[in-house]
């Protein structure tokens, strides 16, 4: 749903207008959308009605687009101030997105791939901040 | 590196799903049982985030109806709607909202609210932020803050509001900026803020205003700041430079209590603004006395009374 941000023509534009237009237009092919730009790491989750795309630091080459009918099992681990949402189809993918945000993720991606499901070795013998980076190892 | 230790964030939300909608926006401003329908618009949410842990700036899009009660906390927020129609509800007061006037969300207190078709900007700041801020720039104590959010700022603070939240905007939405250069605008915004809404911060005893008491001043400062969390007075000596004696010695002659005391003193306080701003609905009168630290509900009703002439029972259910 990003694109490019709109140049403001004034000063008081920047009070005037809604912030969001500054993050560019809703794309309406998406069904969801969730991002989080922190320190220029791009990490995002794209719902289109076939697929979802994942954008995070630890994938390789930072973005992997899964068809939905191929998303084995998904799931959500909490860090502090932050959500880490998963995907698995043969490869992990993680992004990692702010806290705040978690229950719409959790209600978005449960009507779209069903309830999460943690896998096995996704909390044994290790913090949950170090099973995600276990999993997003996995990528490398 | 979790988001809470990182500077600078800049993110985004959107859907077209109103259970999506409702989740978040019932999670972002400790709200529960929110009602959504849709209106004739085709209905798309979007909640933005931009900023870092002192302030950020935040827009929301609801292009359907959404009422509910929120109550948000460990924050000061002012918005201000670009679009739609929004009304809070404080009390049984209604409070229209109209476009481009900025109102306060009423602080420490449940609040109502109504909105359609909306668009809105926001303005976030964590509430010790805030409050370091307003005791830098006005002398008072550090503590929490008490908006008047029926106050109507005249149209001199409120010009200058704007155009200081212009060049705030200017600077953190485009993100190019430094560490540095966005401190500067997290406080010129926050001062801008606390010149331009009404607001009642802890009042100062007035043993603190001479220069020769600024140690002492420095302790209560200190425990102002830090009364929720488990401070000693040993630390509250050593933060301002004082040995435990010349802590003690002070707040005698200065303030006729003991350090302990004097803790304490604030603690009832904060719980009685928790009891007052809460109801019988929301919270229990042990809760609020275990929030404080007071581990026995019946000393700290005790000790209540006679600090404030009723039982924290009735403060709740006034």
């Amino acid at each position: 749903m990003s694109g490019t941000s709109p140049d403001p023509g004034s000063e008081s534009d920047w009070v005037d207008t809604t912030w969001a237009e500054f993050f560019g237009p809703l794309d309406p092919a998406l069904l969801f959308e969730c991002t989080a730009t922190i320190h220029g790491r791009q990490n995002a989750v794209f719902v289109y009605p076939h697929e979802i795309v994942v954008e995070g630091p630890e994938i390789a080459e930072h973005r992997r687009s899964i068809p939905l009918a191929e998303v084995a099992r998904w799931w959500l681990v909490d860090e502090p101030g932050a959500v880490v949402v998963t995907f698995r189809n043969g490869h992990d993918s993680a992004a990692r997105v702010p806290r705040v945000f978690r229950p719409a993720l959790e209600t978005a991606l449960g009507k779209v791939l069903g309830p999460p499901r943690y896998p096995e070795d996704a909390f044994s013998g290790a913090s949950e901040a170090e099973s995600v980076s276990r999993s997003a190892r996995v990528d490398r | 590196m979790s988001i809470d230790n990182d500077p600078f964030i800049h993110s985004e939300i959107a859907g077209r799903d109103l259970d999506q909608a409702r989740a978040m926006y019932e999670e972002s401003y400790n709200g529960a049982g929110f009602t959504t329908e849709l209106t004739d618009t085709d209905f798309a949410y979007r909640y933005t985030i931009t900023g870092d842990n002192e302030m950020t700036l935040r827009s929301s899009m609801f292009l359907g109806s959404v009422q509910g009660a929120i109550q948000p906390e460990n924050e000061y927020v002012v918005s201000w709607i670009t679009g739609g129609a929004g009304v809070y509800d404080v009390g049984g007061d209604e409070l229209p909202l109209q476009i481009g006037k900025p109102a306060m969300f009423p602080t420490g207190k449940q609040f109502a609210f109504e909105f359609t078709d909306y668009r809105q900007n926001l303005v976030h700041f964590n509430a010790g932020y805030l409050e370091r801020i307003a005791a830098e720039e006005e002398g008072t104590l550090p503590g929490g803050l008490t908006f008047d959010h029926t106050a109507i700022p005249d149209d001199e603070a409120l010009r200058q509001w704007r155009n200081t939240i212009a060049r705030v905007a200017k600077t953190v939405l485009t993100g190019e900026t430094t560490t540095l250069a966005r401190a500067e605008v997290n406080r010129e915004a926050a001062a801008s803020l606390l010149r331009t809404f009404k607001h009642a911060g802890p009042p100062l005893p007035e043993a603190l205003l001479a220069p020769r008491n600024a140690r002492l001043r420095h302790a209560v400062e200190f425990m102002h700041s830090h009364a929720h969390l488990p401070i000693t007075p040993t630390e509250i000596a050593d933060d301002a430079g004082l040995s435990l004696r010349g802590l003690q010695v002070a707040f005698s002659r200065h303030l006729d209590v003991t350090p302990t005391d004097y803790l304490r003193g604030i603690r009832y306080e904060r719980a009685r603004d928790d009891l007052r701003n809460l109801g019988p609905r929301d919270t229990t009168v042990a809760a609020i006395a275990a929030r404080w630290g007071f581990a026995h509900p019946g000393r700290f009703a005790t000790g209540y009374a006679r600090r404030f002439g009723e039982s924290p029972s009735v403060t709740l259910q006034r």
